[in-house]
Protein backbone atom coordinates (compact mmCIF):
# COMPACT_ATOMS: atom_id res chain seq x y z
CA UNK A 1 0.00 0.00 0.00
CA UNK A 2 2.11 3.23 -0.84
CA UNK A 3 2.27 6.49 1.61
CA UNK A 4 -0.85 9.18 0.44
CA UNK A 5 1.08 12.87 0.40
CA UNK A 6 -1.19 15.60 0.06
CA UNK A 7 0.67 18.45 -1.49
CA UNK A 8 -1.47 21.95 -1.00
CA UNK A 9 0.51 24.71 -2.82
CA UNK A 10 -0.78 27.25 -5.35
CA UNK A 11 1.50 27.55 -7.59
CA UNK A 12 1.43 25.51 -10.64
CA UNK A 13 4.62 24.96 -11.70
CA UNK A 14 5.93 23.89 -8.02
CA UNK A 15 3.05 21.34 -7.48
CA UNK A 16 3.26 20.01 -10.78
CA UNK A 17 7.37 19.29 -10.28
CA UNK A 18 6.59 18.08 -6.51
CA UNK A 19 4.05 15.59 -7.59
CA UNK A 20 6.02 14.20 -10.60
CA UNK A 21 9.18 13.31 -8.02
CA UNK A 22 7.06 12.51 -5.43
CA UNK A 23 4.81 9.91 -7.15
CA UNK A 24 8.14 8.81 -8.93
CA UNK A 25 9.17 7.79 -5.90
CA UNK A 26 6.63 5.82 -5.50
CA UNK A 27 3.95 8.18 -3.16
CA UNK A 28 0.06 8.12 -4.05
CA UNK A 29 -0.10 12.09 -4.47
CA UNK A 30 -3.26 14.13 -4.19
CA UNK A 31 -2.90 18.20 -5.01
CA UNK A 32 -4.94 21.31 -3.34
CA UNK A 33 -4.27 24.91 -4.51
CA UNK A 34 -6.50 26.38 -1.98
CA UNK A 35 -5.81 26.98 1.69
CA UNK A 36 -9.70 26.92 2.20
CA UNK A 37 -10.05 23.46 0.66
CA UNK A 38 -7.49 21.91 1.92
CA UNK A 39 -9.17 20.07 5.22
CA UNK A 40 -12.13 18.83 2.91
CA UNK A 41 -9.27 17.25 0.76
CA UNK A 42 -7.37 16.17 3.78
CA UNK A 43 -10.59 14.22 4.82
CA UNK A 44 -10.97 12.81 1.92
CA UNK A 45 -7.85 11.18 1.56
CA UNK A 46 -6.35 10.62 4.98
CA UNK A 47 -3.09 11.33 3.33
CA UNK A 48 0.37 9.64 5.71
CA UNK A 49 2.24 13.47 4.97
CA UNK A 50 0.86 16.46 4.50
CA UNK A 51 3.01 19.07 2.60
CA UNK A 52 2.28 22.71 3.14
CA UNK A 53 3.00 25.93 1.81
CA UNK A 54 2.35 29.10 4.35
CA UNK A 55 1.28 31.50 1.46
CA UNK A 56 -2.22 30.28 0.12
CA UNK A 57 -5.33 31.60 -1.56
CA UNK A 58 -8.34 32.05 0.73
CA UNK A 59 -7.06 30.84 3.90
CA UNK A 60 -3.21 31.02 4.91
CA UNK A 61 -0.91 27.59 5.47
CA UNK A 62 -0.60 28.37 9.35
CA UNK A 63 -4.72 28.35 9.49
CA UNK A 64 -5.01 24.98 7.92
CA UNK A 65 -2.20 23.52 9.83
CA UNK A 66 -4.12 25.10 13.10
CA UNK A 67 -7.65 23.36 11.58
CA UNK A 68 -5.59 20.25 11.03
CA UNK A 69 -3.96 20.22 14.80
CA UNK A 70 -7.64 20.43 15.70
CA UNK A 71 -9.27 17.76 13.50
CA UNK A 72 -10.44 14.48 15.77
CA UNK A 73 -8.83 12.31 12.91
CA UNK A 74 -6.07 14.20 11.42
CA UNK A 75 -4.38 15.74 14.19
CA UNK A 76 -1.75 13.48 14.15
CA UNK A 77 -0.88 13.82 10.41
CA UNK A 78 2.83 14.88 9.37
CA UNK A 79 3.51 18.40 8.05
CA UNK A 80 6.00 19.92 6.35
CA UNK A 81 5.66 23.42 5.22
CA UNK A 82 7.03 25.49 2.97
CA UNK A 83 7.87 28.98 2.61
CA UNK A 84 9.59 31.61 0.57
CA UNK A 85 10.10 33.34 3.54
CA UNK A 86 12.75 31.68 5.85
CA UNK A 87 12.34 34.04 8.77
CA UNK A 88 12.56 33.79 12.43
CA UNK A 89 9.15 34.17 12.60
CA UNK A 90 7.37 32.37 10.41
CA UNK A 91 9.64 29.40 11.28
CA UNK A 92 8.61 30.02 14.90
CA UNK A 93 4.64 30.25 13.96
CA UNK A 94 4.88 27.16 12.17
CA UNK A 95 6.87 25.27 15.07
CA UNK A 96 4.42 26.47 17.37
CA UNK A 97 1.28 25.44 15.46
CA UNK A 98 3.05 21.86 15.41
CA UNK A 99 4.82 20.99 12.28
CA UNK A 100 7.09 18.81 11.43
CA UNK A 101 9.22 20.25 9.48
CA UNK A 102 9.88 23.45 8.04
CA UNK A 103 11.59 24.05 4.58
CA UNK A 104 12.90 27.33 2.99
CA UNK A 105 12.01 27.69 -0.73
CA UNK A 106 14.19 27.35 -3.09
CA UNK A 107 14.89 23.93 -1.83
CA UNK A 108 16.62 20.61 -3.35
CA UNK A 109 14.40 18.18 -4.92
CA UNK A 110 16.56 15.12 -3.30
CA UNK A 111 16.21 17.05 0.12
CA UNK A 112 12.60 17.37 0.05
CA UNK A 113 12.16 13.29 -1.25
CA UNK A 114 14.41 12.35 1.60
CA UNK A 115 12.04 14.41 4.31
CA UNK A 116 8.91 13.11 2.91
CA UNK A 117 10.07 9.37 2.65
CA UNK A 118 11.20 10.03 6.68
CA UNK A 119 8.23 11.79 7.56
CA UNK A 120 6.04 8.48 5.62
CA UNK A 121 8.23 6.57 7.73
CA UNK A 122 10.19 4.77 4.96
CA UNK A 123 13.83 3.80 4.13
CA UNK A 124 15.72 6.83 3.34
CA UNK B 1 5.55 78.01 43.16
CA UNK B 2 7.55 77.84 39.96
CA UNK B 3 11.31 79.64 40.29
CA UNK B 4 11.93 82.65 38.16
CA UNK B 5 15.32 81.96 36.29
CA UNK B 6 15.31 86.08 34.50
CA UNK B 7 17.49 87.06 37.45
CA UNK B 8 19.92 84.35 36.96
CA UNK B 9 20.18 84.78 33.29
CA UNK B 10 20.80 88.70 34.03
CA UNK B 11 23.67 87.98 36.94
CA UNK B 12 25.11 85.87 34.39
CA UNK B 13 25.34 88.12 31.70
CA UNK B 14 26.39 91.15 33.84
CA UNK B 15 29.24 88.79 35.53
CA UNK B 16 30.08 87.96 31.93
CA UNK B 17 30.70 91.13 31.10
CA UNK B 18 32.58 92.47 34.11
CA UNK B 19 30.04 94.83 34.86
CA UNK B 20 29.18 95.34 38.93
CA UNK B 21 25.34 95.73 40.53
CA UNK B 22 26.02 99.40 40.62
CA UNK B 23 27.51 99.80 36.68
CA UNK B 24 24.26 97.96 35.19
CA UNK B 25 21.57 99.52 37.65
CA UNK B 26 22.93 102.70 36.64
CA UNK B 27 23.10 101.80 32.64
CA UNK B 28 19.28 100.29 33.28
CA UNK B 29 18.25 103.42 35.24
CA UNK B 30 17.16 101.94 37.91
CA UNK B 31 18.16 101.82 41.55
CA UNK B 32 21.04 99.12 42.47
CA UNK B 33 18.77 97.46 45.24
CA UNK B 34 15.93 97.01 42.91
CA UNK B 35 18.59 94.90 40.73
CA UNK B 36 19.91 93.00 43.40
CA UNK B 37 16.13 92.04 44.34
CA UNK B 38 16.16 90.93 40.31
CA UNK B 39 19.04 88.78 40.08
CA UNK B 40 17.69 86.93 43.45
CA UNK B 41 14.75 86.24 41.76
CA UNK B 42 12.56 88.23 44.02
CA UNK B 43 11.13 90.85 41.61
CA UNK B 44 9.80 89.52 38.80
CA UNK B 45 11.37 91.56 35.37
CA UNK B 46 9.51 92.37 32.44
CA UNK B 47 8.25 95.48 30.37
CA UNK B 48 10.49 98.25 30.05
CA UNK B 49 12.99 97.14 32.86
CA UNK B 50 13.73 94.17 31.36
CA UNK B 51 14.45 95.91 27.75
CA UNK B 52 16.75 98.32 29.51
CA UNK B 53 18.25 95.43 30.98
CA UNK B 54 18.64 93.59 27.79
CA UNK B 55 20.24 96.69 26.28
CA UNK B 56 22.46 98.03 28.54
CA UNK B 57 23.54 93.63 28.90
CA UNK B 58 23.50 93.44 24.77
CA UNK B 59 21.20 90.94 24.31
CA UNK B 60 18.19 90.63 22.90
CA UNK B 61 15.17 91.14 25.61
CA UNK B 62 14.05 87.36 24.39
CA UNK B 63 17.47 86.08 25.47
CA UNK B 64 16.64 87.29 29.24
CA UNK B 65 12.50 86.67 29.21
CA UNK B 66 10.98 83.87 30.27
CA UNK B 67 9.32 82.05 27.16
CA UNK B 68 12.49 80.66 25.34
CA UNK B 69 13.79 79.50 28.86
CA UNK B 70 10.13 77.67 29.44
CA UNK B 71 11.21 75.88 25.51
CA UNK B 72 14.49 74.94 26.91
CA UNK B 73 13.23 73.25 30.16
CA UNK B 74 10.51 71.37 28.88
CA UNK B 75 13.04 70.54 26.33
CA UNK B 76 15.45 69.02 28.67
CA UNK B 77 13.21 67.45 30.96
CA UNK B 78 12.16 65.58 28.00
CA UNK B 79 15.94 64.89 27.30
CA UNK B 80 16.36 63.59 30.63
CA UNK B 81 13.73 61.35 30.13
CA UNK B 82 15.22 60.13 26.89
CA UNK B 83 17.83 59.15 28.25
CA UNK B 84 17.43 58.74 32.14
CA UNK B 85 20.71 56.34 32.60
CA UNK B 86 22.72 59.22 33.24
CA UNK B 87 20.34 59.93 36.05
CA UNK B 88 20.41 63.62 35.18
CA UNK B 89 20.01 66.10 37.76
CA UNK B 90 16.63 67.06 36.90
CA UNK B 91 15.69 69.23 40.18
CA UNK B 92 18.00 71.44 38.90
CA UNK B 93 16.93 71.78 35.01
CA UNK B 94 15.83 75.53 35.77
CA UNK B 95 19.14 76.41 37.67
CA UNK B 96 21.21 75.60 34.54
CA UNK B 97 18.96 76.65 31.78
CA UNK B 98 19.41 80.11 33.68
CA UNK B 99 23.06 79.85 34.46
CA UNK B 100 23.82 78.19 31.03
CA UNK B 101 21.71 78.89 28.51
CA UNK B 102 23.96 78.40 25.32
CA UNK B 103 25.07 74.64 27.07
CA UNK B 104 21.36 73.61 27.58
CA UNK B 105 20.53 75.07 24.11
CA UNK B 106 23.20 72.66 22.79
CA UNK B 107 22.15 69.75 25.30
CA UNK B 108 18.82 70.37 23.78
CA UNK B 109 19.60 69.90 19.94
CA UNK B 110 21.99 66.99 20.66
CA UNK B 111 18.77 65.63 21.99
CA UNK B 112 16.36 66.32 19.04
CA UNK B 113 19.35 65.35 16.62
CA UNK B 114 19.60 61.74 18.53
CA UNK B 115 15.89 61.30 18.32
CA UNK B 116 15.56 62.24 14.44
CA UNK B 117 18.67 60.21 13.89
CA UNK B 118 17.42 57.26 15.70
CA UNK B 119 13.93 57.69 13.75
CA UNK B 120 15.20 57.69 10.60
CA UNK B 121 17.56 54.20 11.58
CA UNK B 122 14.09 52.71 13.07
CA UNK B 123 12.70 53.74 9.73
CA UNK B 124 15.33 52.60 7.37
CA UNK B 125 16.10 49.18 9.56
CA UNK B 126 12.06 48.45 9.42
CA UNK B 127 12.02 49.17 5.49
CA UNK B 128 14.41 46.60 5.09
CA UNK B 129 12.69 43.96 7.29
CA UNK B 130 8.99 44.84 5.97
CA UNK B 131 8.75 46.93 3.65
CA UNK B 132 5.94 45.13 1.69
CA UNK B 133 6.90 45.68 -1.92
CA UNK B 134 10.40 44.19 -1.00
CA UNK B 135 8.81 41.16 0.65
CA UNK B 136 6.49 40.70 -2.24
CA UNK B 137 9.10 40.68 -5.04
CA UNK B 138 11.72 38.76 -2.85
CA UNK B 139 8.50 36.31 -2.30
CA UNK B 140 7.65 36.14 -5.69
CA UNK B 141 11.62 35.83 -6.98
CA UNK B 142 12.25 32.90 -4.26
CA UNK B 143 8.92 31.01 -5.57
CA UNK B 144 9.82 31.35 -9.46
CA UNK B 145 13.60 30.57 -8.65
CA UNK B 146 12.10 27.41 -6.42
CA UNK B 147 10.05 26.28 -9.63
CA UNK B 148 12.56 26.66 -12.22
CA UNK B 149 15.47 25.46 -10.07
CA UNK B 150 13.24 21.89 -8.94
CA UNK B 151 11.82 21.48 -12.59
CA UNK B 152 15.42 22.00 -14.51
CA UNK B 153 16.77 19.24 -11.73
CA UNK B 154 14.39 17.10 -13.00
CA UNK B 155 14.58 17.57 -16.83
CA UNK B 156 18.31 17.46 -15.90
CA UNK B 157 18.36 13.80 -14.11
CA UNK B 158 15.19 12.05 -15.14
CA UNK B 159 15.65 10.40 -18.21
CA UNK B 160 12.73 8.66 -19.70
CA UNK B 161 10.13 11.40 -18.84
CA UNK B 162 7.06 11.22 -21.31
CA UNK B 163 6.92 13.82 -24.43
CA UNK B 164 3.96 15.67 -23.01
CA UNK B 165 5.10 15.86 -19.99
CA UNK B 166 8.57 17.02 -20.20
CA UNK B 167 6.79 19.59 -22.65
CA UNK B 168 4.63 20.68 -19.86
CA UNK B 169 8.54 21.28 -18.05
CA UNK B 170 9.75 23.04 -20.51
CA UNK B 171 7.04 25.30 -20.38
CA UNK B 172 7.20 25.71 -17.20
CA UNK B 173 10.89 26.87 -17.70
CA UNK B 174 10.41 29.24 -20.10
CA UNK B 175 7.11 31.08 -18.39
CA UNK B 176 9.09 31.11 -15.02
CA UNK B 177 12.15 32.49 -16.59
CA UNK B 178 10.01 35.56 -17.80
CA UNK B 179 8.17 36.03 -14.62
CA UNK B 180 11.84 36.46 -12.70
CA UNK B 181 12.43 38.86 -15.41
CA UNK B 182 9.85 40.93 -15.10
CA UNK B 183 10.07 40.71 -10.78
CA UNK B 184 13.82 41.61 -11.59
CA UNK B 185 12.66 44.57 -13.55
CA UNK B 186 9.82 45.26 -11.13
CA UNK B 187 12.90 45.78 -8.42
CA UNK B 188 15.39 47.58 -10.16
CA UNK B 189 12.34 49.99 -11.30
CA UNK B 190 11.60 50.19 -7.38
CA UNK B 191 15.34 50.82 -5.97
CA UNK B 192 15.62 53.31 -8.73
CA UNK B 193 12.51 55.27 -7.78
CA UNK B 194 13.65 54.88 -4.13
CA UNK B 195 17.52 56.36 -4.59
CA UNK B 196 16.03 59.96 -6.93
CA UNK B 197 12.93 60.11 -4.02
CA UNK B 198 12.85 64.20 -3.06
CA UNK B 199 14.09 63.55 0.53
CA UNK B 200 16.21 66.42 1.59
CA UNK B 201 19.36 65.44 2.09
CA UNK B 202 20.41 64.26 5.98
CA UNK B 203 23.54 65.25 6.31
CA UNK B 204 26.16 67.50 5.06
CA UNK B 205 27.99 64.60 3.52
CA UNK B 206 24.58 63.82 1.97
CA UNK B 207 24.26 66.69 0.60
CA UNK B 208 27.64 66.97 -0.69
CA UNK B 209 27.52 63.95 -2.44
CA UNK B 210 24.25 65.11 -4.20
CA UNK B 211 26.23 68.22 -5.69
CA UNK B 212 28.86 66.15 -6.84
CA UNK B 213 26.40 63.58 -8.09
CA UNK B 214 24.27 66.18 -10.19
CA UNK B 215 27.53 67.79 -11.94
CA UNK B 216 28.94 64.77 -12.79
CA UNK B 217 31.88 65.14 -10.58
CA UNK B 218 33.18 67.82 -12.67
CA UNK B 219 33.52 71.67 -12.78
CA UNK B 220 34.46 72.81 -15.57
CA UNK B 221 34.45 76.52 -14.73
CA UNK B 222 37.43 75.86 -12.48
CA UNK B 223 39.83 75.13 -15.19
CA UNK B 224 42.12 77.55 -15.94
CA UNK B 225 42.47 78.49 -12.06
CA UNK B 226 39.09 80.56 -11.46
CA UNK B 227 38.08 81.23 -7.98
CA UNK B 228 36.29 78.37 -6.07
CA UNK B 229 34.26 80.95 -3.87
CA UNK B 230 31.72 82.29 -6.78
CA UNK B 231 30.94 78.92 -7.39
CA UNK B 232 30.57 77.63 -4.01
CA UNK B 233 27.90 80.24 -3.73
CA UNK B 234 25.76 79.15 -6.71
CA UNK B 235 26.00 75.48 -5.37
CA UNK B 236 25.29 75.92 -1.67
CA UNK B 237 23.64 79.29 0.26
CA UNK B 238 25.92 81.06 3.06
CA UNK B 239 25.77 79.12 6.10
CA UNK B 240 25.07 76.00 4.95
CA UNK B 241 26.94 73.28 7.17
CA UNK B 242 28.03 71.23 4.12
CA UNK B 243 30.20 74.76 2.26
CA UNK B 244 33.39 73.65 4.20
CA UNK B 245 33.32 70.28 2.96
CA UNK B 246 32.41 71.41 -0.61
CA UNK B 247 35.22 73.97 -0.74
CA UNK B 248 37.60 71.57 0.26
CA UNK B 249 36.28 69.29 -2.70
CA UNK B 250 36.62 72.51 -5.00
CA UNK B 251 39.87 73.34 -4.33
CA UNK B 252 41.24 70.21 -4.89
CA UNK B 253 39.45 69.44 -8.22
CA UNK B 254 41.11 72.90 -9.39
CA UNK B 255 44.76 72.09 -8.22
CA UNK B 256 43.80 68.44 -9.94
CA UNK B 257 43.12 70.50 -12.94
CA UNK B 258 45.70 73.00 -13.16
CA UNK B 259 48.48 69.69 -13.06
CA UNK B 260 46.63 67.63 -15.14
CA UNK B 261 44.56 69.99 -17.50
CA UNK B 262 42.19 68.97 -20.02
CA UNK B 263 44.15 68.96 -23.58
CA UNK B 264 46.68 66.95 -21.75
CA UNK B 265 44.36 64.62 -20.32
CA UNK B 266 42.86 64.32 -23.76
CA UNK B 267 46.45 63.70 -25.26
CA UNK B 268 46.93 60.89 -22.70
CA UNK B 269 43.53 59.06 -23.45
CA UNK B 270 44.23 59.18 -27.06
CA UNK B 271 46.19 55.75 -26.39
CA UNK B 272 46.25 53.28 -23.93
CA UNK B 273 47.22 54.64 -21.05
CA UNK B 274 49.81 53.69 -18.33
CA UNK B 275 49.25 55.52 -15.43
CA UNK B 276 52.81 54.98 -13.95
CA UNK B 277 54.36 56.09 -17.11
CA UNK B 278 52.24 59.18 -17.75
CA UNK B 279 51.83 60.35 -13.88
CA UNK B 280 56.25 60.49 -14.32
CA UNK B 281 55.96 62.15 -18.11
CA UNK B 282 54.04 65.16 -16.26
CA UNK B 283 55.56 64.85 -13.04
CA UNK B 284 52.30 64.40 -10.81
CA UNK B 285 51.23 61.52 -8.58
CA UNK B 286 49.57 58.92 -9.68
CA UNK B 287 46.36 59.37 -7.07
CA UNK B 288 46.36 62.95 -8.52
CA UNK B 289 46.01 60.92 -12.30
CA UNK B 290 43.68 58.95 -11.21
CA UNK B 291 41.31 61.63 -9.40
CA UNK B 292 42.02 63.50 -12.74
CA UNK B 293 40.35 60.47 -14.51
CA UNK B 294 37.36 59.69 -12.33
CA UNK B 295 36.42 63.34 -11.60
CA UNK B 296 35.68 64.34 -15.08
CA UNK B 297 32.68 64.18 -17.75
CA UNK B 298 33.67 61.20 -19.90
CA UNK B 299 31.56 58.90 -22.46
CA UNK B 300 32.92 56.25 -19.75
CA UNK B 301 32.89 57.10 -16.04
CA UNK B 302 35.57 55.35 -14.13
CA UNK B 303 34.46 54.91 -10.00
CA UNK B 304 37.41 56.11 -7.40
CA UNK B 305 37.57 55.13 -3.49
CA UNK B 306 40.47 57.10 -1.73
CA UNK B 307 41.23 56.15 1.91
CA UNK B 308 43.13 56.81 4.28
CA UNK B 309 45.48 54.65 6.92
CA UNK B 310 42.68 54.22 8.88
CA UNK B 311 40.81 52.93 5.75
CA UNK B 312 38.59 55.73 6.08
CA UNK B 313 36.76 56.59 2.98
CA UNK B 314 38.25 60.20 1.75
CA UNK B 315 36.80 60.60 -1.57
CA UNK B 316 34.65 58.07 -3.93
CA UNK B 317 33.20 58.48 -7.35
CA UNK B 318 30.61 55.27 -7.31
CA UNK B 319 29.20 53.78 -10.24
CA UNK B 320 25.66 52.12 -10.27
CA UNK B 321 27.37 48.82 -10.70
CA UNK B 322 29.93 49.96 -7.80
CA UNK B 323 27.78 51.46 -5.04
CA UNK B 324 30.36 52.90 -2.37
CA UNK B 325 28.71 53.35 1.17
CA UNK B 326 29.87 56.88 2.64
CA UNK B 327 30.10 54.66 5.76
CA UNK B 328 32.91 52.06 6.91
CA UNK B 329 31.12 49.23 5.36
CA UNK B 330 33.22 48.89 2.78
CA UNK B 331 34.94 45.28 1.91
CA UNK B 332 37.85 44.46 3.56
CA UNK B 333 39.39 41.90 0.71
CA UNK B 334 38.97 45.57 -1.87
CA UNK B 335 42.63 45.78 -3.02
CA UNK B 336 42.79 49.45 -1.66
CA UNK B 337 43.44 48.52 1.25
CA UNK B 338 45.79 45.44 0.23
CA UNK B 339 47.57 49.04 -1.80
CA UNK B 340 48.29 50.49 1.69
CA UNK B 341 50.74 48.24 2.24
CA UNK B 342 52.86 49.09 -1.34
CA UNK B 343 53.07 52.88 -1.22
CA UNK B 344 54.82 53.84 -4.47
CA UNK B 345 53.45 50.74 -6.60
CA UNK B 346 50.56 51.20 -9.09
CA UNK B 347 49.22 47.54 -10.08
CA UNK B 348 45.90 46.23 -11.44
CA UNK B 349 43.79 43.74 -10.85
CA UNK B 350 39.94 41.99 -11.44
CA UNK B 351 37.84 41.96 -8.74
CA UNK B 352 35.42 39.76 -8.98
CA UNK B 353 31.89 40.39 -7.13
CA UNK B 354 29.64 37.52 -5.20
CA UNK B 355 27.67 37.54 -8.32
CA UNK B 356 30.19 36.55 -10.64
CA UNK B 357 30.84 40.35 -12.33
CA UNK B 358 34.62 41.02 -12.29
CA UNK B 359 35.68 44.83 -12.52
CA UNK B 360 38.97 45.84 -13.57
CA UNK B 361 40.57 47.92 -10.37
CA UNK B 362 43.98 49.68 -10.45
CA UNK B 363 45.32 50.67 -7.05
CA UNK B 364 48.21 53.20 -5.52
CA UNK B 365 49.30 54.26 -2.79
CA UNK B 366 51.71 57.35 -1.80
CA UNK B 367 52.73 58.71 1.76
CA UNK B 368 51.53 62.24 2.02
CA UNK B 369 54.57 64.45 3.15
CA UNK B 370 54.50 65.89 6.43
CA UNK B 371 54.44 69.34 6.82
CA UNK B 372 57.45 69.88 9.36
CA UNK B 373 60.28 68.19 10.38
CA UNK B 374 59.56 65.29 13.74
CA UNK B 375 55.85 64.55 11.81
CA UNK B 376 55.08 61.47 10.16
CA UNK B 377 53.87 60.93 6.52
CA UNK B 378 50.58 59.79 5.93
CA UNK B 379 49.64 56.84 4.10
CA UNK B 380 46.64 56.76 1.56
CA UNK B 381 45.63 54.68 -1.30
CA UNK B 382 43.52 55.15 -4.03
CA UNK B 383 41.78 52.63 -6.89
CA UNK B 384 40.31 53.83 -9.82
CA UNK B 385 37.25 51.26 -10.74
CA UNK B 386 37.14 50.79 -14.27
CA UNK B 387 33.91 49.39 -15.86
CA UNK B 388 34.25 47.11 -19.26
CA UNK B 389 32.89 50.56 -21.39
CA UNK B 390 36.23 52.18 -20.43
CA UNK B 391 38.81 49.07 -20.33
CA UNK B 392 40.10 49.99 -23.43
CA UNK B 393 41.32 53.41 -22.29
CA UNK B 394 44.47 51.25 -19.98
CA UNK B 395 47.06 49.67 -21.76
CA UNK B 396 46.44 46.00 -21.46
CA UNK B 397 48.65 44.14 -18.08
CA UNK B 398 47.97 40.91 -16.55
CA UNK B 399 45.55 41.38 -13.96
CA UNK B 400 45.32 38.56 -10.93
CA UNK B 401 41.93 37.86 -9.93
CA UNK B 402 40.44 38.90 -5.90
CA UNK B 403 37.51 38.24 -4.49
CA UNK B 404 35.77 40.96 -3.13
CA UNK B 405 32.13 41.77 -1.89
CA UNK B 406 29.58 45.21 -1.43
CA UNK B 407 30.36 45.06 2.31
CA UNK B 408 29.28 41.84 4.77
CA UNK B 409 25.39 43.40 5.54
CA UNK B 410 24.32 43.06 1.72
CA UNK B 411 26.84 40.64 1.02
CA UNK B 412 25.68 37.15 -0.11
CA UNK B 413 29.32 35.34 -0.64
CA UNK B 414 29.25 32.15 1.80
CA UNK B 415 32.42 31.15 3.91
CA UNK B 416 34.27 33.99 3.38
CA UNK B 417 37.02 34.52 6.21
CA UNK B 418 36.88 37.83 6.17
CA UNK B 419 33.77 38.48 7.39
CA UNK B 420 32.75 40.20 10.40
CA UNK B 421 29.03 40.83 10.40
CA UNK B 422 25.99 38.56 9.32
CA UNK B 423 24.05 39.82 6.17
CA UNK B 424 20.94 41.82 7.35
CA UNK B 425 18.73 40.04 5.34
CA UNK B 426 20.19 36.27 5.35
CA UNK B 427 18.04 34.14 5.09
CA UNK B 428 16.78 35.76 1.34
CA UNK B 429 20.38 35.63 0.49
Amino acid sequence: MPKRILIVEDEANIMESLAFLLRRDGFEVSTMPDGARAMGEAERVSPDLMILDVMLPNLSGFDVLRDLRAHDGLSATPVMMLTAKGQTRDRDQAEQLGADLFMTKPFSNAAIIAEARRLTGLDP
Amino acid sequence: MRRSFAGLRIRERRLVLGLSQTALAREAGISPSYLNLIEHNRRPVAGKVLLALARALDVPPSALGEQATLGLVAALREAAADLPVHDPETHQIEEFVGRYPGWARMVTTLDQTNRELRTTIEALDDRLTHDPVLQSDMHEMLTTITAIRSTASILATVDDIEAPQRQRFTRAIHDESQRLSEVAGALTDYFDRTASSDRPPATPEEEVARILETAGYSFTQLEHGAEVEPLLDTLLPKGAAARAELRHWLIRWRNDAEAVPEAVLNDLLATPLDLTVAARKLGVGVAQLMRRLAFRQGQAPLGLIAINGAGQILLRRPLPDWPISRQMAACPLLPVFEALWQPGTTWTVDVQMPGGQTTLAICTAEIDPPHRMGERGRPSATMLIVPDSARHLFAPTDPGTVAAGPGCRVCSRTRCTARIAEPVIAHQL
